[in-house]
């Protein structure tokens, strides 16, 4: 059993390896700069923890991350690349401020709840619409969902401008959505609000459903291996549009707790990105949801670091982006090398009996 | 005779696997011989190994009294060590000659010599009495013919050591006798051939001399006029062949499945099924004979509803499924073992447990109203373990851990278990070791007289032969001849597969 525990470490490894080789490789670049990397890095991680909100803000950061990386997951444990995290995320996010605009007077319970089921549906038509012609056409995912991601985009754009602008007609933003549908903060006196549980709620829910019932057990078969899961009578076509609309709908969430839990109203490129940090957190965690919520927090955490950084160091925030790139490349990287670490490793057994 | 190739205690490690361990080989010169011995017992990885492939982690090679250190498959080409793969390495765009002389040095400069080429090839095919037409492409050679190409290839390149893997697992009868001629003048005329097989029939026939591998050690070499294939199967599986019980008494009854006039057309119009007519009866077996690619994978899929028909009706039990998806067809008790375990029997990535219930996850009692219920799927997965004894390191392996035997195994438990009233098995025992091809067999005979109708499609005669109890030959598509077991001749069925009748 113990040589079991041994690839099983690996597994965790390889990203802890790849954060930490990230940060090495980037301390070169600081140092072309002219920052002492040690320094840089001690704002950059120890910097959040100076109060209580700044620590907070990093679990309001990585809220939309572990449901758009949850999105990215789902799809892929289901051997689909959903690359629109960010533009279901957008459509979810129409969605709550729509609802949230309606709807606003109701009592708090409500209002949420129909926010939180409009993002859900329009994030899940967001996905569905991709997944509906790979299902029948086989029209690649990946590109029909990275163009979603404009539509989305430019989508807002319109919206918050003609149709929604705010009524002083000002700023190119909707009105704030009711009172009542803005999420309650569970740490006083800081941003973070009731989302982070709802996210790590969310990805417990993802699990079970993956590994522990017959739904998932299906989709699980298509993704890996669509001819096998054809032989035993399922259906492929069905099974891909019901996982792009689920993957979806994780991402429609994410727009929910942007906009009712911080924003408070739809703006021109409000959270961007978060789509695409989505993947990279999925990367990173291995596309397993307790990995995802344990790196979008890491994310979160070098994402509000940066801002410390600089203004600590007067280093620009951006190279947090290049940290983190570094960090998914790695991941790859050392995915890839897996198997031959593993061969080796037992090659050394062999000599140690 | 005297000697050309030594291996002396050849060892070959992957991991904690010994693939190889102190294995001793020696072939002389003019022999045949064979290296006999289940999958996965080695045979590969030595002869690997003597193709500089792989470099052996203990031992030595001698060939023709020198040493070798290998590093490259050049290295042996050029030494004159030849190898034919069971797939071959063939350009299919390519002339015969072009795919010969490819990669010799010889295509490079402005102008191919064709005209000198060509003689000095013609030449060499026609003294081992194989014919070939230089200038035909590759693509549009029957497998026969191409396996000619192959050898040609070697023997221009001046092999004086040509090793052969499983040369006759796609050849018809027909072809195959004309290879075992060719392969015993080259022997005449001084070459030694190492013949790669688990076919005990053809080492007796063809081989002077044969080396049984069994776990990556050698358990014998001995000539085979000095054995028997009894003999020679105990040294392969380490214990004596059963053979398989079957019950005196048992009754064919009802059709079960009976097809009319089915025909398909692949996705360019071609007719892949030709007006096929069968009918196969509860407690039976209908053997379909055939060389691989003649519509025996179509024929399966159509029949299961993975491929649509374009005329003709399926009736299964009097109702008529032409039209049914596979997800239907499943649920009316359809138990299928399909040609490509990896591609449609197994999710590879997916554990044992969930492998048995590949076909039944959502039904009770593997099902809590939502959610599985785990005890009752790891009850059922031992249960399958043992009764079909899976040799597995666990019911949550993932099925891609398993041998080839073992993984058919989980195959077949799942589709048998459950008492199918049609059974469909294509090819169920390819690329499985002897020990289970044993197990499977007995498992079909089971079925059949549990009352199941099975539709048995194999490219093995030997199979066909040990179960069926009717044959049908096919043949690019078509159904070219029935016959019952009694009639069974193995020079008929030969010309029939190859489209005589």
């Amino acid at each position: 059993m113990k040589k079991f525990d041994i690839f099983q470490l690996l597994k965790i490894l390889i990203p802890i390896a790849a954060v930490f080789l990230a940060l090495l490789l980037g301390s070169v670049l600081l140092l072309f700069i002219d920052v002492n990397p040690l320094e840089a890095y001690r704002y950059l991680i120890f910097g959040n923890f100076t109060n209580k909100y700044n620590t907070a803000e990093i679990f309001v950061k990585s809220t939309p991350i572990i449901l758009t990386g949850l999105a990215f997951t789902f799809a892929f444990r289901t051997g689909l690349f959903n690359i629109g995290g960010e533009g279901q995320m957008f459509a979810g996010a129409m969605a709550a401020v729509f609802v949230g605009l309606k709807t606003g007077h109701l009592s708090p319970f409500l209002t949420i709840s129909l926010s939180l089921i409009g993002a859900i549906i329009a994030g899940a038509i967001w996905g569905l619409i991709p997944g509906f012609l790979k299902g029948i056409f086989g029209s690649s995912e990946i590109i029909v969902t990275i163009m979603f991601n404009y539509v989305a985009l430019y989508l807002i754009s319109y919206l918050v401008d003609k149709p929604l602008r705010e009524s002083i007609g000002f700023y190119p933003q909707t009105d704030l959505i009711g009172k009542n549908a803005f999420l309650p903060y569970v740490v006083p006196n800081t941003r973070l609000h009731i989302g982070f549980v709802i996210a790590v709620i969310i990805s417990i829910i993802v699990y079970i459903i993956l590994w522990k019932t017959p739904f998932g057990y299906r989709l699980r078969a298509v993704g890996f291996n669509p001819d096998g899961a054809e032989y035993s009578g399922m259906s492929i076509k069905k099974s891909i549009i019901i996982s792009m609309a689920i993957s979806g709908a994780l991402a429609g969430v994410a727009g929910f707790t942007e906009i009712n839990g911080i924003h408070h109203r739809l703006l021109d490129n409000f959270s961007k990105n978060v789509g695409f940090d989505g993947i990279a957190a999925a990367l990173l965690g291995s596309a397993n949801p307790a990995g995802v919520v344990v790196s979008s927090i890491l994310l979160g955490m070098l994402q509000t670091g940066s801002n410390s950084m600089q203004r600590g160091v007067g280093v620009p925030a951006n190279i947090v982006s290049i940290i983190q790139a570094m960090i998914i490349i790695l991941v790859l990287a050392g995915n890839m090398l897996r198997p031959k670490l593993e061969l080796y490793m037992r090659r050394k057994e062999k000599v140690i009996e | 005779m005297n000697t050309i190739l030594r291996m002396v205690s050849i060892s070959k490690y992957f991991g904690t696997l010994a693939a190889n361990e102190d294995v001793n080989l020696e072939v002389k010169k003019g022999e045949i011989h064979s290296l006999l011995g289940e999958n996965g017992a080695g045979k590969s990885t030595l002869m690997n190994v003597l193709y500089g492939l792989y470099q052996p982690d203990k031992g030595e090679i001698f060939f023709e009294d020198k040493k070798l250190n290998l590093r490259s498959s050049k290295d042996a080409i050029d030494l004159g060590i030849g190898m034919i793969h069971q797939h071959f390495m063939l350009v299919p765009v390519h002339t015969v000659l072009e795919n010969i002389i490819m990669g010799m040095g010889k295509e490079k400069g402005l102008v191919i010599k064709e005209e000198k080429l060509k003689k000095e090839i013609s030449e060499i095919a026609k003294k081992y009495g194989m014919e070939i037409s230089l200038d035909s492409k590759v693509g549009n050679l029957s497998v026969g013919q191409q396996q000619r190409v192959e050898i040609v290839k070697a023997l221009y390149r001046g092999a004086k050591l040509l090793i052969m893997d499983e040369p006759t697992a796609v050849l018809t009868p027909q072809e195959t006798e004309e290879l075992f001629t060719t392969l015993k003048i080259m022997a005449e005329d001084g070459m030694s051939i190492i013949l790669i097989t688990h076919k005990l029939k053809e080492v007796m026939f063809v081989c002077d001399r044969v080396t049984v591998l069994r776990d990556g050690k050698v358990t014998k070499t001995i000539d085979t006029k000095d054995t028997n294939e009894l003999e020679l199967a105990r040294f392969m599986i380490g214990r004596e062949l059963m053979p398989i019980e079957r019950k005196q008494e048992y009754k064919v009854g009802e059709p079960i499945l009976e097809i009319e006039s089915l025909s398909h057309e692949g996705e360019k119009g071609e007719k892949s099924l030709n007006d096929i007519s069968l009918t196969v009866n509860s407690g039976e077996v209908l053997g379909i004979a055939g060389v691989d690619g003649n519509g025996q994978k179509e024929l399966a899929e159509v029949i299961v509803g993975l491929m649509k028909a374009s005329s003709g009706t399926i009736l299964l039990d009097g109702k008529d499924i032409t039209e049914n998806t596979i997800e239907e067809i499943v649920k009316m008790g359809v138990g299928y073992i399909p040609e490509d375990r990896h591609k449609r029997g197994l999710i590879l990535d997916f554990s044992v447990s969930e492998n048995l219930i590949l076909k039944d996850y959502y039904k009770k009692p593997y099902r809590k109203t939502l959610f599985f219920d785990f005890n009752v799927i790891n009850k059922h997965a031992d249960d399958m373990i043992s009764k079909y004894s899976i040799k597995t390191p666990g019911r949550h392996a993932e099925a891609k851990k398993l041998s080839g035997g073992n993984q058919q195994k989980v195959v077949v438990a799942r589709e048998i278990h459950k008492l199918p009233k049609l059974l469909i098995a294509v090819q169920p025992t390819r690329g499985v070791d002897i020990g289970a091809t044993e197990f499977i067999h007995q498992e079909i005979i089971k079925a059949k007289e549990d009352g199941a109708a099975v539709l048995l499609i194999s490219t093995e005669l030997s199979e066909i032969n040990y179960l069926s109890d009717r044959i049908a030959v096919i043949y690019k598509g078509g159904i070219v001849g029935e016959m019952d077991k009694s009639d069974f001749d193995e020079n008929r069925i030969g010309l029939m597969m190859a489209g005589a009748n």
